[in-house]
């Protein structure tokens, strides 16, 4: 017997020494998140959808920082001052340092604005006149006019390193990013799994997680299994049908919040619109749009296709934001009503209606595709025939690019988390093609001369109530012309393991710094 | 007359064939729902007018919460299941049907124009058949869609240009087989045309095997189309057929709502086990080398 007995203790040190090695690796905690598509870039200049916006903010930083309650606090800049009416100084941080090891210096920020200015991006900095090094910690930037939200602006501009960009080119930053973030990629194999991990230099603190993986699933359904077999820790867009199932599980847990994400649909104003077969374009008629609007009965979306789970939109942006204007609500001003709505088709000399096509997503919003077949039977009622275009998000956005050629009528969300409707009005209201940066995503070339004098002057006010009074006039004209009917908020819908500890964020990109998971 | 025997003579093996009986009368119920089905169901689920989404999600009708209008339920968009199966087997079978006849009448001629004349041509389609068949069909027709877009004529396109090969090259290796034998030296000598001696004389004689490749593959055509609108890129969303409403079911799966893809899957399930039953009857049947 105690022959037996030595290799035996043998075995058992070797587990121990076993156990001991799994006990160090579960220390390295890692958290497995289920997303509904892949990021698209990771060069943060090159496009933004939610997906590569949530990367972003793991690998970049902004100047300022825009809290998970949108609120502006310091970010690479530990603080800022006005120096005359259309200057700024931000001073930045002391010691912080890019993930390939070089410090932060002004020259990173004005080098990140200078290629901002020539990307696809370039709305983001449409308010910056220019920008320059003051010393070896100050950055200067003025712009065109006075404009009060500048550091609410510069929470979207993420900081790049200049050695990093200038030596692989491009193409590259894509697909090695280097920023000040709290993580750096690991390794990206597209439409499979991006991981990154914790940058222990980070100015902020060593992240809590150290390794997180995104995993692309597009199918709901799909990404509900994952979650309940264990594949992930936390989803998100949770399909609102899956709600009480997931939430009748012990070891899960629902997290929902009240986005700012608006669902919209574009109309279109040109002479002649691309899928309607007739000679003029029935909704340059403010009768027909009017008509368009009574006949989406909004509730009833709410009630059969989203489980409850939106909110009716009564504006373009929500009750917190500059530009909203108390008391005004399409659901008030348009009720949903048939009966009126068929009288304005045949007063604007539509009784049998016409044919058109919606272009929308069938990927991208919560349920998207689902809303696009109610809009289709709800717009059959008053003789209407909607063609249905659904593609999925990576076409969808390039297909309806303005100058929109083949739109008539689109449906995409459209989310403001600078609080501010300014930036909406001016990219989708303001008459395309007149000015820079103004009218980019104006799909339906919808154009009034006081709506763009009105954006001009609240852009060139430095005083927060005058905006807020001038971008409220706005509202209240685009609410009479309807160029676009506001239809729901959605609400953000997260499941989650009970290790996690999330707490979602306004802006709904997710965020690993802030987050937590128990052993 | 010899037909007459062969008929008699497979209608009497027939009888003896259980399974080949049940096949049959699957393909007749098939065939009936797509002829008079709009005539069976109260709604017509591409009529966006007559939807409802206050009926949406409706339980099939024995459980609690059913309502006596939807006797299988309802989907999403308050479309009746019963009637969107009935219009989606139209669907499907059509696609099967029409896309099996484009692909065979394609497949043959190209096997016969193989076969008869050789040389370059029959070498030139012999290599593209086999450089197609070297790719799996679900893949080409995949291929197909996303380059094309959907819709219910893209699909007709993938799957004929996935299944023309299978006759091009039964039809040819016959052809070759024929074209040696007295009949058609006869035909050459007497001074006929090509075009007559192929479409009179060599395709009757090469006709035979081709009844089972279609049968089976109309089958094989309805489950690659209810694959293709599963993953999407098949039928329009308003006009679903059996594989899209299958998609739709399988979304809300785990909420519970089983009857949006249950029942559509017992119905493609159903379809395909009975053309297949046929279909290894036939093979039995008019395959020499079985008897």
């Amino acid at each position: 017997m105690t022959l037996n007995l030595l290799p035996l203790r043998r075995l058992m040190a070797t587990a121990a020494l076993a156990l001991a090695l799994a006990a160090g690796s579960a220390d390295a905690k890692q958290l497995t998140v289920g997303l509904t598509a892949d990021a698209v870039h990771l060069d943060p200049q090159a496009g933004e959808e939610l997906s590569s916006n949530i990367m972003f903010y793991h690998i970049y930083d902004p100047l300022v920082r825009r809290t998970a309650d949108l609120e502006f606090v310091p970010g690479l800049a530990e603080s800022w001052e006005l120096v005359d009416d259309t200057t700024w100084h931000f001073r930045l941080r002391e010691g912080v340092t890019f993930h390939n090891g070089a410090e932060l210096t002004p020259r990173d920020v004005v080098f990140t604005l200078e290629r901002l200015k020539a990307s696809l991006m370039s709305s983001l900095g449409r308010n910056i006149e220019s920008f320059s090094e003051v010393d070896e910690r100050t950055v200067e930037i003025k712009t065109f006019q006075p404009y009060a939200v500048l550091p609410n602006d510069l929470a979207g501009i993420l900081i790049l390193n200049e050695a990093h960009v200038t030596e692989v080119g491009d193409e590259q930053v894509d697909l090695s990013p280097v920023g000040t973030g709290p993580y750096r990629l690991a390794n990206w194999s597209k439409e499979d799994r991006l991981v990154l991990e914790a940058f222990e230099e980070y100015w902020g603190g060593k992240p809590e997680i150290d390794t997180v993986v995104f995993r692309p699933i597009t199918n709901p359904a799909t990404r509900t299994a994952a979650l309940l077999t264990g594949e992930v820790d936390i989803v998100q867009d949770l399909s609102v049908r899956d709600v009480e199932r997931v939430a009748r599980e012990a070891d899960y847990e629902v997290i929902t919040r009240p986005s700012l994400l608006n669902l919209v649909l574009a109309l279109d104003f040109r002479d002649q619109s691309p899928t309607i077969p007739l000679d003029t374009n029935p909704m340059q008629d403010q009768r027909v749009r009017e008509a368009i609007t009574r006949a989406i009965d909004v509730e009833t979306i709410r009630v059969a296709v989203m489980n409850g789970l939106s909110t009716p939109s009564e504006q373009y942006v929500p009750a917190s934001h500059i530009g909203y204007l108390p008391g005004a609500s399409f659901r008030e001003m348009y009720p949903f009503d048939l009966e009126r709505a068929r009288e304005l088709m045949a007063e604007a000399g539509y009784a049998d209606g016409f044919k058109m096509t919606l272009d929308a997503t069938n990927n991208r919003y919560v349920n998207d595709q689902q809303i696009a077949q109610a809009l289709a039977q709800m717009l059959s009622q008053i003789g209407i025939e909607l063609e249905l275009n659904l593609m999925p998000r990576a076409n969808f956005f390039g297909y309806i690019r303005v100058p929109s050629d083949s739109s008539s009528f689109i449906m995409s969300g459209w989310d403001v988390p600078s609080g501010d409707a300014g930036s909406m009005y001016g990219a989708m209201f303001h008459t395309r093609d007149v000015r820079d940066a103004y009218g980019r995503v104006n799909r339906g070339a919808y154009s009034n001369p006081d709506v763009d004098a009105l954006i001009i002057e609240a852009d060139s006010t430095a005083d927060v109530r005058q905006r807020h009074e001038t971008l409220q006039r706005v509202t209240e004209i685009l609410m009479q012309d309807i160029p676009m009917i506001p239809v729901h908020y959605e609400q953000d819908i997260y499941a989650a393991h009970n290790r996690v500890q999330f707490t979602p964020r306004t802006d709904k990109f997710m965020w690993a710094f802030e987050m937590d998971i128990a052993e | 007359m010899a037909s007459r025997v062969l008929s008699s003579q497979l209608v009497f093996n027939w009888r003896r064939n259980p399974p080949a009986i049940l096949g049959t009368l699957v393909v007749l119920l098939c065939a009936v729902i797509v002829i008079a089905g709009p005539l069976l169901v109260s709604q017509n689920p591409y009529d966006l007018r007559q939807l409802s989404l206050l009926d949406s999600y409706k339980p099939p009708v024995w459980l609690d919460g059913g309502d006596p209008r939807y006797l299988l339920g309802t989907d999403g968009q308050g479309r009746d299941v019963m009637a969107s199966i009935v219009y989606g087997t139209r669907i499907s079978a059509m696609i099967g049907v029409t896309a099996m006849l484009m692909a065979c009448a394609i497949g043959t001629t190209l096997g016969l124009l193989a076969g008869y004349f050789g040389g370059r041509l029959d070498a030139l389609i012999m290599r593209v058949a086999d450089v197609q068949l070297s790719f799996p069909s679900m893949l080409i027709a995949l291929f197909l869609m996303s380059a094309f877009g959907t819709g219910i004529d893209k699909v007709l396109i993938a799957l004929t240009a996935v299944g023309w090969v299978v006759y091009a090259r039964t039809v040819r290796g016959s052809t070759l087989g024929e074209v040696q034998k007295e009949y058609v030296q006869a035909a050459h000598v007497a001074g006929l045309s090509h075009a007559k001696i192929i479409l009179r004389h060599v395709l009757p004689n090469v006709l035979t095997p081709l009844i089972v490749i279609a049968t089976v593959q109309v089958g094989t055509f309805i489950l690659i189309e209810a694959s293709l609108s599963f993953l999407g890129v098949g039928v329009p969303i308003t006009r679903p057929s059996l594989g899209l409403l299958i998609k739709n079911g399988f979304d809300v799966l785990f909420a519970g709502l089983w009857w949006n893809s249950v029942f559509p899957g017992l119905m493609i399930m159903a379809m395909v086990f009975g053309i297949n039953l046929m279909g290894d009857f036939l093979r039995d049947e008019l395959n020499p080398r079985l008897k």
